[in-house]
């Protein structure tokens, strides 16, 4: 168990600055997730942790001990990658096991091993075969219990089921979380999938173009935002701009959970045309255009058969919890 | 050709490398016995013997030998172009004309302009083409650097001229890394890499199965006449007009009259091209390897890549001598020539290893570097990975070891014979059988070399990606 801390860590690749001065502690066991869109440095960062590239600026830290001079084989990390990583040469065995000689272990102990890590991550007699004979999701499983094998203290993860069908994620994603909690492993998870990161996080980081914007555990993050990137990369309707504070535009966020359609036009917060209403599984969305932007509202059932006849006319809107942001 | 798909094609596709990986020396003995006076076209019709003598032979082997490399960049090119990208085009509707001319040319281009430029590299540089069928009247910058060496003992005005034709070639060979590195990397496709081919069935495409047909009857003729020819003017006997193997067994008698051992000489060769390939390797490994994770490719790269191109063979060979003056030590001089084979080989063989290098998903060695050292990745999955690629440039290694002999000529001081030494011994002595049948033996080894490049390396990483 290892706590992790970046002190002003920046990066630059050439011109281009993929991490700005990025201070964090990561704490003992936490399950950090680093979220946010493409390009906005959380793998950059992820790297940087594991030792795969080097700060431009900065140190980081494990418990207390500068890391700058640390190889990552020697950092005590393991890694799991977006299309897993595996040696396409060696067997599944062989990749598990690539770890354990690299460290010297005896024979019996890497073949222990092995067989405790593929029990671990439900590999059974897959891991007799090659990575492209198996299927995407025990690649992945695969590339976990390579990662776990050597003993880890931390496990990274850089956008790992970003390749798997729907099913499959929800499966793995179980699975990890059940891994990462038994063997109480600091964790940090990069992702681009807010579904996944609300899932499986203790905290979360969410970033943009090489910044921090908002650290909090997940229920911090959904329900106060700090601005109206991180509102709106998270799910909530931003409306606006509605106003100026001191030369920033204001905004107005909502979740669509949160905005109540109504047929009372004169007593409404808002008034908008309503555009359509679809289907979405265990609710129904409507789409509303205001004179702020677009805004979905998730209405229920009866809801919906009354609404429907509305489509094309103006209705009003009522927003619950709404939250005046700055950019 | 590119494009179609039909019975033979890959094999076609292999072999039209055949020429490029020959000993320009059994290139030239080809054409002497099929365009010569005495050659099978020759003694026909004496029109022909333009192309085994003076300007107009230069040419013509000059073109034998580069059509290849030019054939093999562009169709890599034209493979190179994404499928999607042809489909699209087909769904907006887009003539032919304006595909070929808009897609299909931008993006060869390139590759049509890096093989110009090496092509006249190539030739401009050429030394063993020019000094055994152009006589002084079309002596290259090369030749005349060697002349002034040896036949007139002028070293200041050799070096002076050395220097010169490294200026050019400087000049030249800063233009084709402008055209190839950069702009083949810029326009990479973003999807698959292999398009579909389009089946040639004769029933439904009569015309261009027709033309295929008949260009590669054309193209196989050119490519293989001179190599024929070798084999059969090491047989026949011009005198008597009878076919014996008799020509093997005078390779021993007529080198002894000349004063080497043409055992000696076969060893020789085997010798430098097999340590060529083992040093060419070693530097080739160390160099791309230690470029390969910058994210811009380092300056000292491009020059390792460049150098052999600037610096011609007998360039180098001056610079070896020179820089054991006054005169290298007998002992001194197989190293230097191994030097010089190393330095001739490390373009080509780079090209491999940096192209399989880069082609290991970054995944992979990020991989391999959080579970164990740099050597242990290097040894257990980055040459594991790449040995097609290896192996292609080890091939290519030994086969310009093989076929050296600009450099090996100047150094050898008459003692450390080669067979490609050899047969120029024998062409000047006028030993014509002799020198076909050392050329048929040597052309044996590099039909080895392209084999083992062939079946066991990456055909595809010629033109480089």
């Amino acid at each position: 168990m290892v706590e992790i801390e970046l002190h002003g860590v920046s990066k630059n690749f050439g011109q281009v600055v993929a991490l700005k001065e990025i201070t964090l502690g990561i704490e003992d066991g936490d399950f950090m997730v680093l979220l946010g869109p493409s390009g906005c440095g959380k793998t950059t960062m992820l790297n940087i942790i594991a030792g795969l590239d080097q700060p431009t600026e900065g140190t980081i830290f494990f418990d207390g001990k500068d890391m700058a001079d640390i190889p990552p084989h020697k950092r005590s990390v393991g890694m799991v990658f977006q299309n897993g990583g595996l040696f396409p040469h060696l067997t599944i065995e062989q990749n598990i096991s690539y770890g354990l000689e690299a460290r010297d272990w005896g024979q019996e102990e890497i073949e222990k091993r092995i067989s405790e890590v593929v029990a671990l991550t439900r590999l059974g007699s897959a891991s007799k075969r090659y990575p492209q004979q198996v299927s995407g999701g025990q690649r992945q499983r695969a590339a976990l219990a390579r990662a776990l094998a050597p003993n880890p203290k931390i496990l990274l993860f850089d956008e790992p089921l970003s390749f798997l069908d729907a099913r499959l994620k929800d499966e793995l994603r179980w699975e990890i979380m059940d891994i990462q909690r038994r063997l109480i492993l600091t964790t940090v998870y990069v992702t681009h999938d807010h579904d996944e990161a609300f899932y499986l996080s203790t905290k979360i980081v969410v970033m943009r173009e090489g910044k921090i914007l908002q650290i909090g555990d997940p229920r911090e993050i959904y329900e106060n935002p700090l601005n109206t990137f991180v509102a709106w990369f998270v799910g909530y309707n931003v409306l606006g701009p509605i106003d100026m504070r001191a030369d920033r535009n204001a905004y107005l966020a909502v979740k669509p959970e949160d905005a109540k359609i109504s047929l009372e036009k004169s007593s409404a917060q808002l008034t908008g045309r309503l555009v359509s209403i679809d289907y979405r599984r265990s609710s129904y969305i409507a789409l509303v255009e205001t004179r702020y932007g677009k805004l979905e509202a998730v209405i229920q059932e009866e809801e919906a058969e009354e609404l429907r006849r509305y489509i094309s006319n103006e209705v009003g809107l009522n927003l619950k919890n709404s939250k005046e942001l700055l950019d | 050709m590119a494009r179609y798909s039909f019975p033979g094609r890959r094999t076609f596709r292999a072999i039209v490398i055949v020429p490029f990986m020959m000993p320009s020396i059994v290139v030239i003995i080809g054409f002497l016995s099929l365009y010569g006076k005495d050659g099978i076209i020759g003694s026909a019709f004496p029109l022909a013997t333009s192309l085994s003598s003076g300007l107009s032979g230069i040419v013509a082997v000059n073109t034998y030998y580069n059509a290849p490399l030019i054939m093999y960049l562009v169709s890599a090119a034209i493979e190179r172009t994404d499928p999607e990208v042809e489909q699209a085009s087909k769904i907006f509707g887009g003539k032919r004309s304006l595909f070929i001319r808009k897609i299909i040319m931008p993006q060869t281009s390139s590759g049509v302009a890096s093989g110009v430029i090496l092509t006249f590299i190539y030739s401009f540089m050429g030394f063993t083409i020019p000094l055994v069928i152009g006589g002084p009247a079309y002596s290259t910058v090369e030749v005349q650097v060697y002349s002034l060496f040896y036949g007139f003992l002028d070293f200041g005005g050799a070096a002076a001229l050395a220097a010169f034709q490294m200026l050019c070639l400087s000049a030249l060979s800063y233009l084709y890394i402008r055209t190839f590195l950069s702009r083949a990397e810029r326009i990479r496709p973003i999807g698959a890499t292999r398009i579909r081919l389009a089946k040639l069935d004769f029933r439904r495409r009569p015309f261009e199965s027709l033309a295929v047909s008949l260009y590669l009857l054309l193209i196989s003729t050119f490519l293989f006449s001179p190599m024929v020819a070798v084999a059969y003017s090491s047989i026949h006997d011009n005198q008597n007009g009878m076919n014996s193997l008799g020509a093997y067994g005078a390779i021993f008698s007529a080198a002894t009259r000349l004063g080497f051992s043409a055992t000696g000489a076969i060893l020789n060769s085997l010798f430098y091209a097999f340590m060529t390939t083992v040093g060419t390797i070693a530097v080739c490994i160390l160099a791309s390897y230690s470029s390969r994770r910058t994210l811009r490719r380092p300056f000292l790269y491009d020059l390792i890549i460049s150098l052999p191109m600037t610096i011609s063979p007998i360039t180098i060979a001056l610079g070896l001598y020179i820089s054991l003056e006054p005169i290298p030590p007998f002992d001194m001089i197989w190293p230097l020539i191994l030097c010089s084979h190393i330095m001739a080989a490390i373009p080509l063989a780079m090209r491999f290893l940096t192209s399989s290098f880069s082609r290991i998903p970054r995944e992979l060695l990020d991989a391999a570097s959080t579970l164990g050292s740099r050597t242990e990745g290097l040894f257990r999955v980055e040459l594991p990975l790449i040995r097609g690629g290896l192996v292609s440039a080890a091939a290519f290694a030994f086969s310009t070891s093989l076929g050296e002999f600009a450099a090996t000529n100047f150094l050898y001081a008459g003692r450390y014979v080669t067979m490609n030494t050899a047969i120029y011994q024998f062409l000047r002595y006028r030993m014509s059988a002799a020198a076909s049948a050392m050329a048929m033996i040597l052309v044996g080894f590099s039909i080895f070399s392209f084999l083992v490049f062939q079946l066991l390396g990456e055909e595809r990483s010629l033109g480089g990606d």
